[in-house]
């Protein structure tokens, strides 16, 4: 799909990939609104940004994301590209204190309930347009766990098998186009507990490969170490574990 | 790892797999505990097959709580978690379908519920010589169907927590994880999606215990071995192969 001259909506667009997006969109033509909770942090993120417009949303609340969409629906009714990016990520290794369910659940709530709830939402704007995108930034883990961020991987693999069925199924009777966005770790705020400022991929690098895939109509966006790792799980599931457990 | 002389719970019992494995696990001579939301039936199970039943719905903090305190007291020897409770919403993802309050019933039942229940089981487990810990997920775990799109997102999950889980107590437990994975069974709750068409779930019950014995981590049942096959060879082709006509 070709995007410029677009309006695109990205969640945790105030720093890290959401941020790099947003900065690369907006420089190609497109119409950028970012979402974030952090109002402040959003505002100074769309200061430093071409046409880009902050609203302060939190996607957990069922309450903000409609009155995120009423406002879509009034102010960019031509609103044709969802990204969903905004994630949350606990690093533990499970055991019998781990306290697991407590952090799944923000996980989930933060990485799959509520982009499960918005994208659901916002399919009668986007089915009104020409052409149409929704983005689900996922992760290498969504095929093979990391055993310090468990829930974490887990709740990619939900977001992964989601956005399967969701691309199936709205291609039956919609334009609307489904990608994966699948990093590997990223130098970003997010991963400096996992090691991303030693060892991540630059947030920028990982902008400029979403975009190229999705003018490549390549839906399933692996960028740096994942293109190999896919390689390696399509191959030896076992081998893939090990090696993306290494670290 | 051989499954007689074990105390084993086992999760969503009162009918399909849960309820055959409990039978069939009490045939070769083991203790065993079955748990269930529905009281009535549940009750009813434990009297038909000759074990303890307990009331218990794994959505509900308390009564895990309650239940890992009686098992702790009166089963200590508890070696064998079986986590089989799980609920399904056939439907399709688009306008309106509110995939969203689907999700998070199906997700309290099949994801939150076992994660909670085998961290809270672990310090009783991890007493015994060996022990075991069984998630049953299904086919949809590697490649979804999507007219049961948010059940298969639970059991994506449940499969990458599983796998997770396995690596990291091999470090310094006795505790093996197994994963169950069949595919269609003629059960109560596969009835609105064709069930009839499936196997028996004595078949999966079956499978289970053998592939436990063999120390088989990955117990693939009925089609799945050959979907599995098929998927890791092409991804992309097996999942619309998969959902051919959907």
């Amino acid at each position: 799909m070709n995007i410029t001259n677009k309006t695109v909506l990205i969640t945790g667009g105030g720093s890290g990939i959401g941020y790099e997006t947003a900065k690369l969109l907006s420089e190609k033509g497109n119409k950028i609104i970012i979402i974030g909770r952090n109002a402040d942090k959003l505002q100074k993120a769309a200061a430093t940004l071409k046409n880009t417009t902050a609203i302060a949303c939190d996607i957990t609340s069922s309450d903000n994301v409609d009155a995120l969409v009423v406002e879509i629906g009034r102010s960019y009714p031509d609103l044709s590209v969802l990204i969903n990016n905004a994630g949350k990520a606990f690093v533990y290794t499970h055991s019998e204190t781990a306290g697991a369910v407590d952090k799944a659940r923000q996980e989930m709530e933060t990485n799959y309930f509520s982009l499960v709830d918005l994208t659901e939402k916002l399919l009668s704007v986007l089915k009104s347009q020409p052409e149409a995108a929704i983005i689900n930034v996922t992760s290498i883990v969504a095929f093979s766990p990391v055993i310090v961020i468990p829930s974490y991987s887990d709740s990619k693999a939900a977001v992964h098998s989601y956005t399967l069925s969701l691309r199936h199924t709205l291609a039956q009777d919609t334009n609307i186009k489904v990608y994966e966005l699948m990093p590997p770790t990223v130098n970003t705020e997010f991963s400096k507990e996992i090691g991303g400022e030693q060892h991540g991929m630059p947030a920028n690098e990982v902008a400029e490969g979403l975009i190229q895939g999705i003018e490549n109509d390549q839906y399933e966006i692996g960028v740096g170490l994942t293109v190999g790792f896919r390689d390696q799980f399509f191959t030896t599931e076992e081998q893939a574990f090990q090696a993306i457990n290494q670290r | 790892m051989k499954i007689n002389n074990k105390t084993a719970l086992v999760t969503g019992a009162g009918s399909g797999i849960g309820y055959e494995i409990a039978k069939l696990l009490k045939e070769q001579g083991n203790d065993v505990i079955i748990i269930g939301r529905n009281a009535e039936k549940i009750k009813a199970a434990g009297e038909t097959l000759g074990v303890t039943a307990l009331v218990c719905d794994v959505t509900k903090e308390a009564d895990i709580e309650a239940l890992v305190e009686k098992i702790s007291s009166e089963f200590p020897a508890l070696s064998v978690l079986i986590n089989n409770a799980g609920v399904a919403n056939l439907y399709k993802l688009g306008e309106g379908a509110d995939a969203y309050h689907k999700a998070k019933h199906e997700f309290e039942v099949n994801y939150f519920g076992p994660v909670l229940l085998t961290e809270k089981m672990l310090p009783v487990l991890q007493q015994q010589p060996e022990a075991a810990i069984v998630n049953i997920t299904s086919n949809v775990t590697f490649h979804p169907l999507v007219v049961l799109p948010t059940y298969s997102d639970t059991k994506a999950a449940l499969h990458s927590h599983t796998v997770a889980l396995r690596h990291t107590l091999a470090k310094d437990t006795s505790i093996k994880i197994y994963e169950v994975m069949p595919s269609l069974v003629n059960t109560d709750a596969t009835r609105d999606m064709g069930g009839e068409n499936g196997m028996h779930p004595r078949v999966v019950a079956e499978a289970t215990l053998s592939g436990i014995s063999n120390e088989q981590y990955e117990i693939y049942v009925g089609d799945t071995s050959v979907q599995r096959a098929a998927y890791f060879a092409d991804p992309i082709a097996a999942v619309e192969s998969f959902n051919k006509g959907l």
